[in-house]
């Protein structure tokens, strides 16, 4: 309630508005404006000083080996906690007898690669006679008895202790004040199994899972491109989940990858356990019903995202990957788009188009033409409608409420009960309650047909969240054609059409490339040129290089017209 | 709401704002009037309006050439100082906060007539006002990109209905090709310039487009394509409804399209116009309403507008009730607003520009000496 009265406050009574910062999206690519202060370079530079940035005064590992085992017994709560493993082992230096210790999670890591290539050749190979090249202790752990691909020296606690949080094992030595932490991640997780929810029929068949290094090298294995930036970013207080911005350095518009990188920089949260919850701290509009950037479980449609310009974001332990910034055209399209010819995909999209509008305003044309407009249903029709709704003791609007919100639960609980029951539970659910609400009267089945249509017209738009979207909005289309006809319906596309003309998508207007009209071309916006025709990256991406493939991309049928010729 | 300096756009959007601002009259009772004033040569009634039109842009334009980036109330101020600036802030506001309220009138009435006979007149006008203020607070930025998309589908909207229309063509209907004569043509097609009220809208805008070029290719492009549509739109109408039974109808375009019939079966198509007629509406009335706001609070020297939006919105709401019935506001839309416009937006602005630029050189010569 407060809330409420909060909001009526805002619109009644004025105050100063804070100095948020504006996002625009610098043209040209780079960022201009503040003097190069988010370039590329400068973000290499601060984050090579952060990388060699001296750990804070208390948290250096110390030389003395029970005050580390003193200190990571204190930090891992041994021996309360029962899935750290520490163990203590000697290494054998010179002439000498160094005492040491591991210390690692069970169950993150691979134990294998923990025996064979870490404590085998320290408690094993230091015993062997080895050509002394290392100019000291330090050197020889590294250099010699250490034969992992992915080790890191560390000089304070908080870097180890990340490490071996997040899967790694980290190894202290007495008399070293210095600790290594060794990349041994082995937790259990699923492969890369097909598509769940994005299911195309042409196309790649591959989906992110939860690891994020697998899902960065799905991306590269696509974009075999030095230029694609993997860059990583802590999210969370407490679950320091592992974020990862991925971009192509010579495409991408500096200040764009720099908004992300400061919004994701910017979130102070406990935790962060899925893209879902980031894709709320980070979007523009809570309130607005449409989402503002792509939630995507396909390698191959955020690839070709990377490759138009944009920037997405991997989330550790999420299937899904958000990009950014998107225009509200983009949530219309389909990966599939990418891979089938030309006038296929055209009339795809005329298709998705029509579900959109049917999924959006059938249900609340029916009840304006019902109430308001009955000069439009040509008489034979009227009759007809008439006729099937002579014994129904409701409103229309009483009747479609009624069914929809039958559907809403159909398609709710279908989600919600177990696999195999669940399309079979919404097939009996809908065709039994659909077929005695009209025998019992309490509906007419011209209604039934438009909450089929309404509901296969939700089901044929392609972006998930947009269809919750286009849900939401359908009950408010239905009650502004109760209200007041065609008029509340106009005017609800007014100020819905208003609101998405207001809103920034990461500094990218959500309506362009229409509203505001940019100089490109519209090759791929509502619909989608031939491939050989899609030179152009999107102009209001501003991106680094506008260009994406040659004028002429089929060099084959000019070098074919010259031979003719010759 | 502070007006971000940020704040641009594209030449584009300005001419879909202004061509929309001038021709949504089209949709009300512009037609009918040509043939009250001309007969059956209305149209070249509105081939007048539109080269007066031309030609008074043309003189106003050279004249604004040494103001570049600024807006009329900025040479208002350099003409007469601050009490200059805020009599034509006033004056412009409150030009375009009669606009508002005699069209929301207008177009709720028509509304209520075709759709909503049974509603009252205000819970139709509260619908177009709730549009409004909600665009209102979203802003300039939000108000102009919504223009851009929704303009080019009213057009497509309405070239439907003229095509549609075209079996019901006479092309007899045209004689006597002078109408009432050559004078009704050429001094109402004068004074019925005032059609183009809403081009001071368009020297409001200079701070958000780029250049005087733009400011310049915006008016030009907007007259020219408004004209366009306007004669299109009088002549179709004279070809299909016989003079005089042309002075009846009074929503001229939704009586052409009635008369569409696609076939037995979409013989009553006339209620899907209501949407483009609506849109088209609510684009226009926000623009004014906004611009009014905007025009007010920079006279008076204001650093935030939202504030004023729901009092003025009030104001707008209550004035749209002050003519008795339509008949009253289509006279006194025809016998003001459609006869004296051009003097407030040729003639006051003009002299503003004239008198501005009188002192400007006043200035250099003295400092020259």
């Amino acid at each position: 309630m407060s809330f409420f009265v909060r909001q009526l406050k805002k619109y009644l009574f004025f105050e100063e508005p804070e100095k948020l910062e504006k996002f625009i999206l610098k043209p040209g690519g780079r960022s201009a404006g503040d003097k190069g202060a988010q370039s590329f370079e400068k973000v290499r530079e601060k984050k090579t000083a952060e990388s060699e940035k001296p750990p804070e005064a208390g948290d250096e590992v110390k030389s003395d080996i029970d005050a580390n085992l003193a200190h990571m017994k204190d930090v891992y709560s041994i021996p309360v906690n029962s899935d750290i493993i520490l163990r203590e082992f000697d290494i054998t230096y010179g002439c000498r007898s160094i005492r040491a210790f591991i210390i690692f999670f069970d169950g993150m890591t691979n134990t294998e690669v923990i025996n064979n290539y870490i404590l085998k050749p320290l408690m094993v190979n230091s015993v062997m006679p080895l050509k002394d090249t290392a100019e000291n202790l330090e050197d020889y752990v590294v250099r010699q008895l250490m034969p992992h691909c992915q080790v890191k020296i560390e000089k304070g606690y908080k870097k180890a202790v990340e490490a071996v949080n997040f899967g790694g094992c980290a190894l202290f030595v007495d008399g070293l004040s210095v600790c290594f932490a060794a990349d041994v991640k082995g937790w259990e997780h699923r492969g890369v199994e097909k598509p769940n929810n994005e299911i195309i029929i042409k196309g790649p068949q591959e989906a992110f899972n939860e690891v994020l290094r697998t899902n960065c090298a799905q991306l590269r294995k696509r974009l075999k491109d030095e230029d694609l930036i993997a860059e990583d970013i802590l999210v969370g207080k407490v679950s320091r989940t592992p974020c990862s911005i991925v971009y192509i350095k010579d495409v991408a518009n500096e200040s764009l990858v720099a908004e992300v990188r400061r919004r994701l920089e910017g979130i102070s949260v406990d935790y962060m356990l899925d893209a879902g919850a980031l894709e709320q701290l980070i979007e523009d509009s809570t309130f607005y019903p449409s989402p503002q950037m792509i939630s995507t479980e396909r390698p191959d449609y955020v690839a070709e995202l990377l490759v138009s310009g944009r920037v997405a974001i991997i989330v550790d332990g999420s299937p899904n990957v958000l990009v950014v910034p998107i225009t509200a055209y983009d949530l219309m399209h389909s990966p599939e788009d990418n891979y089938i010819r030309f006038p296929y995909v055209n009339m795809l999209r005329y298709i998705r188009y029509v579900a959109g509008f049917l999924a959006l305003l059938l249900p609340g044309l029916y009840v304006a033409i019902t109430n308001y407009h009955h000069e439009m249903i040509p008489t034979d029709l009227l009759l007809a409608i008439e006729a099937s709704r002579e014994k129904v003791p409701f409103p229309s609007l009483v009747e479609i409420l009624l069914m929809e919100l039958s559907f809403e639960l159909i398609r709710e609980a279908g989600l919600r009960v177990p696999g195999p029951i669940g399309p079979t539970l919404g097939i009996i659910g809908a065709l039994i309650l659909g077929q005695a609400a009209v025998a019992a009267n309490i509906v007419s089945p011209v209604l039934i047909i438009i909450v089929a249509l309404t509901g296969i017209g939700s089901f044929a738009i392609p972006n998930y969240s947009l269809a919750y979207s286009v849900r939401i909005m359908r009950f408010a289309f239905i009650f502004l054609g109760a209200l007041a006809g065609f008029l509340g319906i106009t005017v609800g596309l007014f100020v819905i059409g208003s609101w998405s003309a207001a809103l920034k998508s990461f500094g990218v207007p959500f309506m362009s490339p229409f509203g505001p009209k940019t100089s490109g071309k519209y090759k791929n916006v509502i619909f989608r040129a031939p491939e050989w025709k899609m030179e152009d990256r999107p102009d209001y991406l501003n991106p680094k290089k506008k260009k994406k493939q040659a004028e002429i991309s089929m060099k084959w049928k000019q070098d074919t017209e010259k031979k003719k010729q010759d | 709401m502070q007006m971000d300096k940020r704040i641009k756009f594209g030449r584009w959007e300005a001419i879909m704002l202004i061509s929309n601002l001038v021709c949504t009259k089209i949709f009300l009772y512009f037609n009918r009037m040509t043939v009250e004033d001309a007969g059956n040569a209305g149209w070249m009634m509105s081939v007048i309006i539109g080269a007066v039109a031309l030609l008074l842009y043309a003189v106003l334009i050279s004249l604004y050439r040494k103001f570049e980036g600024r807006d009329i109330l900025d040479i208002a101020e350099m003409a007469g100082g601050k009490v200059l600036r805020a009599v034509a802030g006033f004056t412009l506001g409150g030009v375009l906060f009669v606009l508002a309220a005699l069209t929301m009138r207008k177009f709720s009435e028509d509304i209520k007539t075709i759709s909503l006979p049974t509603s009252p007149l205000s819970y139709v006008m509260a619908f177009f006002m709730a549009g409004v203020v909600i665009a209102g607070f979203l802003g300039i930025e939000s108000i102009v990109r919504h223009n851009a998309i929704v303009a080019p589908i009213v057009t497509a909207g309405y070239v439907v209905i003229l095509l549609g229309i075209m079996p019901k063509i006479d092309i007899t209907n045209l004689t006597p090709i002078f109408g009432t004569g050559l004078k009704d043509i050429f001094l109402k097609g004068f004074y019925r310039t005032s059609v183009f009220a809403e081009l001071l809208v368009l020297f409001m805008l200079p701070p958000f487009l780029e250049s005087y070029n733009d400011v310049r290719k915006v008016g030009y492009v907007s007259i020219i394509a408004s004209s366009f549509f306007m004669v299109t739109g009088s002549l179709v109408y004279i070809l299909v409804f016989p003079y005089p039974s042309s002075m009846e109808p009074f929503l001229p375009v939704f009586n052409m399209a009635r008369l569409i019939g696609l076939g037995r079966f979409f013989q009553r198509i006339e209620s899907l116009f209501v949407f483009i007629w609506v849109m088209s509406a609510l684009i226009y009335l926000v623009t004014v309403f906004f611009f009014a706001v905007y025009t007010v609070s920079k006279a008076a020297g204001l650093k935030y507008l939202r504030p004023l939006i729901i009092p003025f919105a009030i104001i707008v709401f209550s004035g749209a009730f002050l003519p008795v019935d339509l008949l009253s506001v289509i006279e006194i839309e025809r016998g003001i607003v459609n006869t004296w416009g051009w003097a407030v937006t040729f003639g006051f602005i003009g002299l503003i520009m004239f008198a501005a630029g009188l002192r400007k050189r006043g200035r250099r010569e003295t400092k020259g000496k």
